[in-house]
């Protein structure tokens, strides 16, 4: 006994010492055939946590279990989640920049086919254009309707420009050619010390989604085609001494937000939550008008199901909630100050109707929802596409070099040529 | 007649099998697997093709990029290693012959930049080489060396500048500590007997530290050496942790190997690629280690 002993207490303590690893991936029970219920995972950035008080009341057998992770790093997560065949999550929220190439892994449910047939007529066209892949199948429920506007400063406006009002300021500014024009009265009128704008990278941010040319075709790189316009025209803003050279999201640019040196600032539908209060506490002194050139899809949000989700009932019936099902677009509302994207929710012309005392007292929701989403459509909504990654990290380079020349002299077709190059050299299956 | 045969005793073997079964799961097993995938095509999720030596291929005729990624790795190794071998070499050599009272606080303080997480390393660097309010360019202008402000991560030459400085301030502390304790085994009889010679301090450094510190200095090369190639933390903190903010610096112009390694791995989603990129990586750096290490072998011979 004691020999044995000898030989299996080592065998033993080995055993119990590799127990002593983190555990890996315990099998849910699956939900299929049943009331939705078990346990869900979600990986996403925020707002679903908010809403899971909603779900615990209607679906009270599903636990939901949300695991923040931040937009930038979810791609890389999923995929290495992937690549070593671990569990992926019931549920996944993408965003919009790195959607094209995440759809482009075999590795989501189609939610318009079995047994999911979600009707795709019930989202809101520019909803339905970015949560489909390149061949329609809708491999994510779209989170929300996000339109674009230009925000001001009440202050500013009224001192270069007379007037503070939404309405005489979208009629003032209905081209890109009415802010450089009126933008060099106000470099005149300051001694150059008030810009229209305070960076290049929203202003790119918000011309690329004015024009639907798309970034390839087939394996050709179409960049020529499709950047050239909008290069054109923020150099042509840089020549003209009218945007300042803060860059995407950097402490300056938040900071000059409260300061009275830059008028405008392009803004998505959640801008005002996310950008603007955060950094400005003053009340009153902003405004929101239509962006010239045209309504602009800015961002949003998906909710897929891996195809090896381990409970995609309870997932479906959670997603279906949260973005196909009319009710929710109250907590959305109230909540989060986010919009749905379900079509039906706009026939209510009083549905989206909040005055904001930090807009002058302004109807923004209005704004948004019942004048410029109805004019987001096939003809200026961007199609998702599996290089826009590549696409946004080239021109970011390109427009720094915007950014350095003092007087606006670049190039533009070499920074296509380098735009091009920089994509060839990642991408080595696309051509010229 | 007494039975001399022992039984094989297993408990040992028992008792290092999790560290073996770990070694092999989690080093060996990625190693020739990363090295398998390398030949092949492969985006971690659906099947993988054999491309056979194309992804080498690729590395050295079809991508700029990595091409270029080598080239910056190159310059940052070549710059940063001998100033901070170099700094790090006066700096011990200082402290221990002009202040020895304060060797810890001083160690300490030249240390810590090494022991900072990179991440604030590089958000303090973004704010200090901010283009509009930064301080370096708001000490410029005020005391009169720049006319306008330098656009320090926006511009090739410059962000390339920024980021060796980034390497030097934060790994001159390390080559620093390790030469230090170099510089604590050398006997003080030697440099009192030089003294009586009449030698004077830098003469006993090149006559009596660097001869008996260069089994030191060539640990300190090799470690230093590695430690470049394999730089990552630093410039991918100083640009891609902010967005839009250019991957690889304005024109790739601070892209590293590691940076491109991980870009085409883990944002494009070609793992073969990524793979191959990281053994010639290894190939360089194993090739580089025994030149040196032979280099320095036959210098002690001589």
């Amino acid at each position: 006994m004691k020999k044995y002993l000898k030989r299996v207490a080592p065998l033993m303590m080995s055993a119990v010492m590799l127990g002593s690893l983190p555990a890996t991936n315990v099998m849910a029970e699956d939900g299929y055939g049943s009331a939705p219920s078990g346990e869900v995972t979600i990986w996403g950035w925020d707002e679903t946590e908010i809403l899971k008080d909603h779900l615990a009341e209607i679906y009270p057998d599903v636990t939901v279990n949300y695991v923040t992770i931040a937009q930038a790093d979810l791609p890389k997560k999923i995929q290495t989640t992937l690549a070593s065949g671990a569990q992926m999550p019931d549920i996944v929220q993408l965003e919009s920049t790195t959607r094209g190439k995440m759809y482009s892994l075999d590795c989501w449910e189609d939610l318009s086919g079995e047994p999911y047939n979600v009707d795709k007529d019930i989202f809101t066209v520019d909803q339905l254009l970015v949560s489909v892949n390149e061949d329609g199948n809708l491999l994510g429920l779209p989170m929300g309707s996000v339109p674009s506007a230009m925000a001001y400063k009440r202050s500013l406006a009224k001192e270069y420009f007379g007037t503070d009002d939404p309405e005489e300021l979208s009629a003032m500014f209905t081209t890109w050619e009415d802010y450089i024009e009126k933008g060099q009265e106000v470099t005149e009128k300051s001694n150059g010390s008030v810009k229209m704008f305070a960076g290049l990278s929203d202003l790119y941010n918000v011309l690329s989604g004015q024009t639907i040319i798309p970034f390839t075709e087939g394996d050709k790189l179409n960049v020529e085609a499709s950047l050239t316009p909008i290069l054109e025209e923020l150099v042509k803003i840089k020549k003209a001494g009218i945007v300042d050279t803060l860059e995407e999201s950097s402490p300056a640019l938040m900071a000059s937000y409260a300061d009275d040196t830059h008028i405008f600032y392009p803004c998505a539908q959640w801008s005002p939550r996310w950008i603007l209060k955060p950094n400005d506490s003053r009340d009153g002194e902003w405004g929101l008008m239509e962006l010239a050139g045209g309504a602009v899809n800015w961002g949003g949000g998906v909710y897929s199901i891996p195809n090896t989700a381990q409970n995609k009932e309870a997932a479906f019936a959670i997603i279906k909630w949260l973005t196909v099902d009319p009710e929710s677009a109250v907590p959305r509302r109230d909540e989060l100050e986010v919009f749905t994207a379900i079509k039906s929710v706009y026939e209510d012309p009083e549905f989206y109707s909040r005055t904001d005392s930090f807009f002058g007292g302004q109807d923004i929701d209005k704004l948004f929802a019942y004048t410029i989403i109805p004019k987001m459509d096939e003809t200026n909504v961007r199609p998702l596409n599996k290089y826009d990654v590549e696409v946004k990290d080239a021109v970011s380079s390109a427009l720094k070099t915007i950014n350095a020349s003092a007087d606006g002299n670049v190039d533009v077709s070499e920074l296509i040529d380098q735009i091009e190059t920089d994509i060839l050299s990642r991408c080595p299956e696309l051509s010229k | 007649m007494r039975n001399k045969k022992k039984s094989f005793n297993m408990a040992p073997y028992y008792f290092i099998m999790p560290f073996f079964i770990g070694y092999l799961l989690f080093s060996v097993f990625p190693f020739a697997f990363s090295f398998f995938i390398s030949f092949t095509d492969w985006n971690g999720v659906g099947a993988s093709a054999f491309v056979g030596l194309s992804n080498y291929i690729r590395i050295f005729t079809q991508d700029a990029a990595a091409q270029k990624a080598f080239m910056n790795t190159f310059l940052f190794l070549v710059i940063a290693i001998p100033i901070e071998i170099i700094l790090g070499l006066l700096t011990a050599m200082i402290i221990k012959d002009f202040v020895p009272k304060a060797k810890g606080a001083l160690q300490l303080l030249n240390f810590l930049p090494y022991l900072t997480a990179p991440v604030a390393v590089g958000l303090i660097f973004q704010f200090l080489f901010d283009w509009d309010y930064g301080t370096v360019n708001q000490i410029l202008t005020q005391i009169g060396a720049s006319n306008n402000h330098i656009y320090w991560l926006g511009t090739e030459g410059y962000a390339r500048f920024v980021v060796i400085l980034v390497i030097v301030w934060r790994m001159f502390g390390y080559s620093m500590i390790i030469l230090s304790a170099g510089l604590s085994t050398i006997s003080p009889d030697l440099y009192e007997a030089a003294e009586l010679d009449g030698a004077n301090w830098f003469q006993k450094q090149i006559r009596i530290t660097l001869p008996l510190l260069k089994p030191i200095l060539g640990f300190v090369c090799v470690i230093s050496l590695i430690n470049g190639f394999q730089l990552f933390d630093d410039p991918y903190m100083l640009f891609a942790s902010q967005a839009g903010q250019p991957y690889g610096g304005p024109g790739n112009s601070v892209l590293t190997v590691m940076m491109h390694m991980f870009q085409a791995s883990f944002m494009n989603f070609q793992m073969g690629y990524g793979a191959s990129i990281a053994y010639t990586l290894f190939f360089i750096i194993f090739i580089l280690s025994m030149i040196l290490t032979k280099f320095m072998k036959q210098e002690d011979d001589i």
